[in-house]
């Protein structure tokens, strides 16, 4: 069961590496589809 | 019987396809050979119409703005303008640099969103219900699958931690993606209606940010799943024994010999690799829009191998828009996850309430003897001749 465990946690952990990571790279579908023209900053 | 069957199906097609054939070609000449009230009502009936005399008739856009008639735009007049527009035919420059910015009309929305509010929440709604209700029935008539003989007290080894770990990062995320994927198909009709909008909008972003990141975590595991099963699940002469007797899962006693893993697990695991594959490229395909379009790509070899046309249903198109590509991509992601997660709620079933013993070996990792013997028979013997030969080495 230590291992089920073990994978759900690594299951949150990998979500949050992917989100972050992702968008530190510019992988969001906003930044990567839409020119800086068009997008007001927030 | 299959002949008949065959020959009934290849008859209905060819009278369909005769069917589709004798539609008479409009006369136009009223209109010059623009579209008739005919046309548009036949489209307001969203009736399939032969589209390439509005299509085609875009005007000349490489003919001179001056040396031409047909007004000031030369070669090209506004009706062709906007024909051209319609179907994505324009020469379209815009500020927006993205791969749809270009695409001023498509029309394929109204048909992806009637087909994602229609049959696919309908059907896919039904194969869960009735994957559900079937599994029910057959634990009412089956009841649980115990172990028939004498429990020996004595364990084996099934799954390395490892294994474990990979398939339960699988599971634990395919259920996630699941739960999250059938929020966002189903919100709109269930959810709303009874917690109103505010309370889904909130629902919707965290299903969606689950939705997104942990579809990474299912990749890694259904990667590393593959690459440790992968040999032991290739089909042999056992399964077809396994099969005529329906594992023994339908009656009491009966214990055909496997492997480590039997017939009925190696469907589930070559479903599991082929449909998560499947899951896994469309989903790359929305988690990056218009980066990976593989629709068009792959229409236009199925029209080469005649498959589509073989069913009757001619050639699939071999051009799509940037949209067209994403509606595609959503509904094929969605069909294939319902025909997956009804195939795992049958897994999770028969791995917890519907046999004696299964869940150990993902639970610990460790089996009882007896019901590996019953279940993995042949298994069990290359197990305990390898500790033998373990043991005789170690003698020596």
């Amino acid at each position: 069961m230590k291992t089920m465990l073990l994978a759900f946690c690594a299951v949150i952990g990998i979500a949050v590496i992917a989100y972050f990571g992702l968008h530190a790279v510019g992988f969001g579908a906003a930044e990567s589809t839409a020119s800086t023209a068009v997008r007001l900053p927030d | 019987m299959i002949r008949a069957f065959i020959a009934g199906l290849v008859i209905c097609l060819l009278a369909l396809s005769a069917r589709a054939q004798d539609v008479p070609a409009p006369d136009r000449s009223a209109t010059g050979g623009a579209q008739t009230l005919a046309d548009i009502l036949a489209r307001q009936d969203a009736q399939k119409i032969d589209d390439r005399f509005r299509r085609d008739n875009i005007g000349d856009p490489a003919a001179g703005d001056t040396t031409q008639p047909l007004g000031t735009r030369g070669g090209q007049s506004d009706p062709d303008l906007w024909r051209a527009l319609r179907y994505d035919e324009a020469d379209v420059t815009t500020q927006s640099r993205g791969p749809a910015g270009d695409v001023l009309i498509q029309d394929g929305g109204m048909r992806w969103l009637k087909f994602r509010q229609g049959p696919l929440v309908t059907y896919g709604g039904y194969l869960l219900l009735g994957t559900i209700g079937l599994l029910g029935l057959f634990y009412l008539i089956r009841g649980r699958i115990r172990i028939d003989g004498e429990k020996t007290g004595r364990t084996i080894t099934r799954f390395k931690a490892i294994e474990r770990f990979a398939h339960w990062l699988m599971g634990g995320s395919f259920i996630l993606l699941a739960l999250t994927g059938l929020l966002s198909l189903f919100g709109r009709k269930f959810i709303i209606p009874v917690f109103g909008h505010d309370s889904f909008a909130i629902l919707a972003v965290a299903s969606k940010w689950v939705h997104n990141n942990v579809s990474w975590a299912f990749m890694i595991g259904l990667t590393m799943v593959f690459f440790m099963w992968v040999l032991e699940n290739i089909p042999n002469r056992h399964d077809l024994k396994w099969v005529a007797v329906g594992g023994g899962l339908l009656k009491k006693g009966v214990h055909p010999p496997a492997k480590k893993f039997n017939a009925g697990q190696k469907v589930i695991f070559w479903s599991v690799i082929l449909l998560g594959s499947s899951i896994s490229v469309s989903g790359l395909s929305l988690l990056f829009p218009f980066e990976l379009p593989m629709f068009a790509k792959t229409f236009a070899h199925l029209n080469e191998f005649g498959l589509p046309q073989f069913f009757g249903l001619g050639e699939l198109p071999a051009v799509l828009t940037p949209q067209e590509e994403m509606q595609y991509a959503q509904l094929w992601h969605a069909i294939v996850g319902f025909i997956l997660i009804a195939i795992i709620i049958v897994h999770i079933y028969i791995g917890s309430v519907g046999m004696e013993g299964a869940f150990d070996a993902m639970g610990n990792g460790e089996v009882e003897e007896q019901w590996a013997r019953e279940h993995h028979s042949l298994w069990v013997d290359e197990v305990k001749a390898k500790q033998a030969k373990a043991q005789t080495t170690a003698v020596e």
